[in-house]
């Protein structure tokens, strides 16, 4: 076997080192990645997780009744809440066009998130359990809010979705 | 991508698979293989591409700067250097965020940024590494075989983790034959049906009985995730080394009948053996293994065990689930090994069954305390009652379901096909090959209706 000169080798090193430092720290300073991933496809990831039966959509139009959100201020956006009015199980998965309103998505939630908790909170403690672990994830262009068992797989499943499907 | 999306399916293997049937002969297999990888992985993203790429460079040139280094100290520093880059990639990905995420949002939202198998990738590598140090072997003189080695698309997102000194020899020469191209459509037909058939249908029974609290959905739960973790990952190795196969390469089984283990022990040389292989060849036994003293012998297998449980995740839950196994395999070697010899097989049986009951749902639990109250529920603590129509209803709808999952992970189906095999004789080949294109068509089917879910070790 030809013999490497350790010289080049070492220059490798550094170089390739330098190279990973560089895509590492564009990870914590250089902002959040912005999500090719199909709204469609997010959907139908996300969605596997819900009975159909249990948690049919929401219509667009109804959207308001829920989250103080106008539809029109996002690109696409798609509810699916637990039929039985005693649960607190829902979720709203949305695209953004810009940070802004990335940000109204956000605060819409939280408000939710509030309200609901002090509707459940004074006799229901399990949906109010619930309520506190609701999650928000709001990933650059995407935004997801879940209230329901095994959040974490939820979240997971949304950032494989988001990360096309691996 | 992943092998059980349709674009995967009936674009990207079929058309790669038959590309390299007309490279297969010719110096530039491997770098057809090599290229096809790098875009299976880089459809997930470009940024995990650049890093998987940057890893295998940067490996690739620490094992060749170790295999030139005579001097042991100055071959140990490069180890330890190239190790270190390697384990700080890891950490920066899958720790730094759980552990110190409160200091920043930006550091809590690495652990959603971490490439796709990059653990399983990094152990590749590093296995190269201590091998090259150890001179079990040489170091890779060709970054395009040392590529195939660590990213090829059959393994690169979830394993099994290469051991490369045993690999090496398959990078030069690994011809395509008939032989090997009909076990390979058999075994990755045999995994699709473990994943789709089998873990997604326990995976929605998982769903559907998550947040029960009585004792049977509770147990119903459990035994929804013991499945699931089983079929999810077996189905993918297998899937892993059926496509290997069709490019020539053999890769070890990484399970072999886990559940039919009489013992913890047992249970941990049948699966994930790549990885229970990985720690014991490059940290227990550099460790000194158990030829040490008896204390220092404890030590090293709870060390092993810790690092066992952190490889699969940085939260609390898979810390204590790597030490329960670990403590479990101690509290075998030094008390119960005897005691379970003698006991029937059907008792030694089911204590592996609820000890890995028990483990897996530390493992399925987000939090400590979940897993805690989940495994007391096991015992009827702090249940609301024996039964509910729910879990009722959802065990005997499934009965079928955990019937085909008995019969599979018992080993029983391989005695069904042998007693069909003589009987049929001559008919046999016929009937397995209809009864095959019939699991695909079935297989098939659910992926279409899209009730098929990603791979659950995928996420460690």
């Amino acid at each position: 076997m030809k013999r490497r000169n350790p010289v080049f080798l070492n220059i490798g090193m550094a170089i390739t080192l330098c190279l990973l430092t560089f895509i590492l720290g564009q990870q914590i300073f250089g902002g959040k990645i912005h999500f090719k991933a199909a709204f469609n496809e997010v959907i139908s990831k996300l969605t596997q997780n819900l009975d159909p039966e249990v948690y049919p959509q929401v219509e667009t139009s109804a959207l308001r009744r829920y989250i103080d959100l106008d539809p029109a201020a996002v690109n696409e956006i798609s509810m699916y809440r637990n039929e039985d009015l005693m649960s607190a199980g829902e979720m709203v998965i949305a695209h953004f066009e810009n940070p802004q309103a990335a940000k109204d998505f956000e605060t819409a939630v939280q408000n939710r998130i509030t309200s609901q908790h002090d509707i459940y909170s004074g006799y229901a403690p399990e949906q109010t359990a619930l309520m506190e672990n609701a999650l928000v994830d709001i990933q650059d262009n995407y935004g997801l809010y879940y209230v329901g068992e095994n959040t974490a797989g939820m979240d997971d499943a949304f950032i494989s979705a988001l990360k096309g499907g691996q | 991508m992943v092998f059980t999306d349709l674009t995967f399916l009936f674009g990207f293997l079929p058309v790669v698979w038959l590309l390299y049937r007309l490279v297969a002969k010719t110096k530039l297999a491997n770098f057809y293989l090599l290229i096809a990888s790098l875009i299976f992985y880089g459809w997930g993203g470009l940024r995990s591409l650049a890093i998987l790429i940057l890893v295998l460079v940067w490996n690739y040139l620490a094992a060749g700067r170790i295999g030139l280094e005579e001097d042991p100290e100055k071959r140990k520093k490069v180890l330890f250097l190239a190790v270190g880059v390697n384990l700080a990639v890891l950490f920066f990905y899958r720790y730094l965020g759980v552990w110190f995420g409160g200091l920043s949002g930006q550091l809590a939202n690495l652990p959603k940024l971490m490439p796709v198998g990059l653990s399983f990738y990094l152990f590749s590598c590093l296995s190269c590494l201590f091998d090259v140090a150890s001179n079990r072997c040489l170091a890779p003189s060709s970054l395009i075989n040392f590529g195939v080695y660590a990213a090829f698309f059959g393994r690169v997102n979830m394993g099994p983790i290469g051991h490369y000194a045993r690999f090496e020899e398959q990078l030069t020469s690994h011809p395509v034959t008939r032989a090997k191209s009909a076990q390979g459509m058999s075994l990755f037909l045999q995994g699709m049906l473990r994943k789709v058939i089998l873990a997604d249908n326990f995976a929605l029974l998982y769903g559907t009985i998550n947040g029960n609290t009585t004792w049977l959905g509770n147990l119903l739960l459990g035994f929804a995730y013991f499945f699931q973790l089983y079929f999810d990952f077996s189905g993918y190795s297998r899937m892993a080394r059926g496509l290997a196969l069709l490019f020539g390469f053999q890769i070890d089984p990484n399970f072999n009948l886990p559940y039919t283990a009489a013992s913890v022990q047992d249970f941990w040389r049948r699966w994930h053996i790549s990885l229970t292989d990985w720690f014991r060849d490059y940290v227990y036994i550099p460790l000194g293994g158990n030829r040490v003293s008896a204390n220092r012998w404890r030590i090293n297998i709870l060390c092993v065990w810790l690092l066992t449980g952190l490889w699969h995740g940085a939260a609390l839950p898979f810390i204590v689930w790597g030490l329960f196994q670990g403590g479990l395999i101690l509290l075998e070697k030094e008390y119960l090994n005897a005691g379970l010899k003698k006991l029937p097989a059907v008792i030694s049986h089911l204590y592996l069954i609820l000890t890995q009951l028990i483990g897996w749902t530390f493992f399925s639990s987000p939090s400590l305390m979940l897993a805690l109250t989940r495994i007391g529920r096991y015992f009827a603590i702090g249940i609301s009652e024996f039964a509910d129509y729910a879990a009722t209803f959802e065990l005997f709808g499934n009965l079928g379901l955990f019937f085909l999952a008995i019969l599979l992970s018992s080993g029983l189906s391989v005695l069904l096909a042998q007693m069909f095999k003589k009987q049929l004789k001559g008919k046999w080949q016929f009937w397995n090959t209809l009864g095959w294109i019939g699991v695909l068509i079935v297989c098939i089917s659910f992926l279409v209706s899209a009730t098929a879910r990603t791979f659950l070790y995928a996420a460690f």
